[in-house]
């Protein structure tokens, strides 16, 4: 498969009033052609600033203090403002948890649409952004699609409008979707016809998608592959089949452990919670909670390939 | 069989709606819900955004005022009662909600928090006694004592949901409702909090009434579980049949679209499954009639009856099982 996106041992930190927040440490990541690769972590593992700065938009006090982002082989962290904008929302589109955000109310949704198309099609007319959008909503599967496109956001549901922002989102054909935990406001049978719709557009239009997630579940349901975050490290990469059957990091194995499931008697429940950014992590970041630490652990563990999975972690590593 | 502690009859909470006409047309979140709960146990509801979950648990311990039905709590009807008479039930009514960041007072300390309630129930007067009350409170949730002196911006999500079950458990409550318990929460500091609920009821034979949509979380918490949809309960009973086999057309489709954490085992979603309308002023039929895939004739005519099932107190409010009918399920 060929890599779309290549994330090399970026580093990201915040500079906040109290103090630096290292949010990403040495994170790597690859995405091939048409995969879906689901990013799954606890809150404030790093996920949505990894989807930021894939994207370039982070807020100006956020610094890349290391690493590369390479898009087709391309470093996106050198590009300009300018040369950024035609890849945003053309080449690469981003989705977010929170519809409302993305669309402006005073807008109807056709207005809105239109002029994502147009941004990236100057030479289009108005009528050919307005017939593109209407296939792109057929896509999507929303019913009545002429009905929405005049609607105003209030008017409709949370779903609908996920589903009009990922129409949205494919009306420039992108190579790269990043969903940033699309579904999580949303309600199971809902999630479940957004996920089909992913899946089936990856597929029809051999699109990538980084689906960033926060429940396991989802990610089971959805990706090819799966890349465990905790406190801005990876721990874990594999394939969804593989990590699932036999997760390596005892963090993964922990967290698989204590997702609540349909019929179960019993779930373990962890002690401790995730550590403070507000220092870097010099040691294995899952170290505190782990029940598997030894000695080795205070020096942290790099992110190893064992076959083709990774892990980082020393109990699979002789160091 | 246990002691009951609860039962609601044919419970209606209406909001009036404003429309530009004169007339007045009424948002039916709560509509002729009935059930029994007994002492030590626990039911949970579980229905999509807006199916009125909330406004049952709040209407059920009188932060609401109902439309009609009654709430027998110890064999007294609670429904009718003025704010006033409420009082001495309060203490043994507690809430906790999904939010830990805006259930609990900023500017207050967390002693205060929870010591605020004894103080106010006439439970404990004296500094020393509250102190000491507060502390076995913290302990009982499991954090160190300490935080009682901490304000709720210094503690984790985590933290803070600890601080609103020691709140709710200050004045000895038989019934508390659980909204959204953990929903705000990370999976492993959720599996904390939710364990420490079972606990606290194994210990002190608490009855919960535990609302979520996430079904997995309930099956897991509830001894017996009621499916809400646009108001109303659509099935009720022990969770393990609800969840494992079940009758209305509305829990089928909802159970077959929960994910699963494992990736043989995937969901397929082909047809449109559409989605729930504003209970507002709903005509008298099956508020599902409009999504179900095994509508009969008579779903547009008349409002399903409340159909027991077996043996098990089990009940389902759908024609496919009316009038002895056999329908196969699944
Ligand atoms: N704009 C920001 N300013 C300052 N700190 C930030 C900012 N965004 C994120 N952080 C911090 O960086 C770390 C990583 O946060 P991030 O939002 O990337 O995590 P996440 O995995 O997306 O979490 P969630 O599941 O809660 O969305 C956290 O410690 C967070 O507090
Ligand atoms: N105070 C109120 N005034 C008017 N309508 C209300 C009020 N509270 C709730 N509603 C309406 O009643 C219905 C049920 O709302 P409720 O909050 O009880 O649902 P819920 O099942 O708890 O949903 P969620 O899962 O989103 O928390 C909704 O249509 C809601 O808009
Ligand atoms: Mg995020
Ligand atoms: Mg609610």
């Amino acid at each position: 498969m060929m890599t779309l996106l290549e994330v090399a041992g970026l580093s990201v930190i915040y500079h906040t009033d109290e103090g630096t927040v290292y949010a990403l440490d040495k994170i790597d990541l690859a995405v091939g052609k048409g995969e879906i690769v689901s990013v799954v972590g606890e809150s404030g593992s790093g996920k949505s600033t990894l989807a930021n700065t894939v994207i370039k938009l982070l807020p100006p006090y956020a610094k890349v203090t290391e690493g590369r982002v390479l898009f087709e082989g391309k470093d996106i962290l050198s590009l300009s403002e300018e040369d950024m904008r035609s890849i945003r929302g053309n080449r690469i589109s981003m989705i977010f948890q929170e519809p409302n955000i993305a669309l402006n109310p005073l807008f109807k949704i056709k207005e809105f649409m239109t002029d994502v198309y147009l941004a990236h099609h100057p030479e289009a007319s108005r009528e050919e952004a307005l017939s593109r959008s209407l296939e792109m909503l057929r896509e999507a599967r929303v019913p009545t699609p002429e009905d929405v496109l005049e609607r105003y956001p209030h008017e409709l549901s949370g779903g609908m409008k996920q589903r009009v922002l990922i129409a949205t989102s494919l009306l420039n054909s992108p190579d790269l979707l990043i969903a940033d935990e699309p579904t999580s406001a949303l309600d199971v049978s809902v999630q479940a016809q957004i996920i089909s719709l992913l899946k089936r557009l990856q597929r029809e239009k051999n699109m990538s998608v980084i689906f960033i997630t926060h429940d396991l579940a989802v990610a089971a349901q959805i990706a090819d592959r799966i890349v465990v975050m905790y406190a801005g490290h990876v721990l874990e990469e594999g394939s969804v089949d593989e990590v699932f059957q036999k997760p390596l990091h005892p963090y993964t194995e922990m967290l698989m452990k204590s997702v609540p499931k349909i019929g179960a008697e019993k779930i373990e429940s962890p002690p401790g919670s995730i550590p403070d950014l507000r220092r870097r992590i010099e040691q294995c970041p899952f170290m505190d909670r782990c029940p598997k630490a030894f000695g080795k652990c205070r020096e942290k563990p790099p992110l190893i390939a064992l076959g083709d999975r990774k892990v980082a972690c020393w109990l699979y590593n002789e160091g | 069989m246990s002691e009951i502690i609860l039962e609601v009859e044919n419970l209606r909470k209406y909001f009036p709606i404003k429309t530009g006409f004169k007339q007045v047309r009424y948002l039916k979140a709560v509509d002729n819900v009935s059930f029994t709960l007994a002492r030590g146990e626990t039911l949970g509801v579980i229905g999509e955004s807006g199916s009125g979950k909330t406004t049952l648990g709040k209407t059920v311990i009188r932060l609401y005022k109902p439309t009609g039905g009654k709430i027998l709590f110890n064999g007294e009807d609670i429904a009718p009662l003025p704010r006033k008479a409420l009082k001495k039930y309060r203490k043994k009514m507690q809430i906790v909600y999904q939010d830990p960041y805006s259930s609990l007072n900023p500017r207050m300390r967390i002693r205060d928090i929870i010591g605020r309630p004894m103080k106010i129930h006439g439970l404990a007067s004296t500094r020393e006694e509250i102190t000491s009350r507060v502390k076995q409170l913290l302990e009982e949730v499991g954090l160190p004592s300490e935080v009682m002196h901490r304000f709720p911006h210094e503690l984790s999500g985590g933290q803070r949901q600890r601080i609103a079950i020691a709140r709710a458990l200050a004045t000895e409550p038989e019934l508390i409702v659980l909204d959204e318990p953990t929903s705000a929460l990370d999976v492993s500091i959720q599996a904390q909090i939710l364990n420490l609920l079972k606990e606290i009821q194994r210990k002190r034979n608490t009855a919960y009434i535990f609302i979520s949509h996430d079904i997995a979380v309930v099956s897991y918490m509830s001894d017996r579980i009621a499916v809400m949809y646009m108001g109303v309960f659509v099935e009720t009973g022990p969770t393990r049949e609800v969840i494992g086999e079940p009758m209305h057309p509305y829990t089928k489709m909802l159970i077959s679209v929960v994910p699963e954490p494992d990736p043989t085992k995937k969901i397929r979603v082909t047809e449109d499954l559409g989605e729930p309308q504003l209970p507002i002023d709903p005509p008298p039929i099956c508020r599902f009639h409009d999504r179900c895939k095994y509508k009969l004739p008579v779903c547009d005519e008349k409002a399903p009856p409340k159909i027991p099932i077996g043996e098990s107190g089990r009940t389902v409010a759908c024609w496919l099982y009316g009038k002895g009918k056999t329908v196969e399920r699944n």
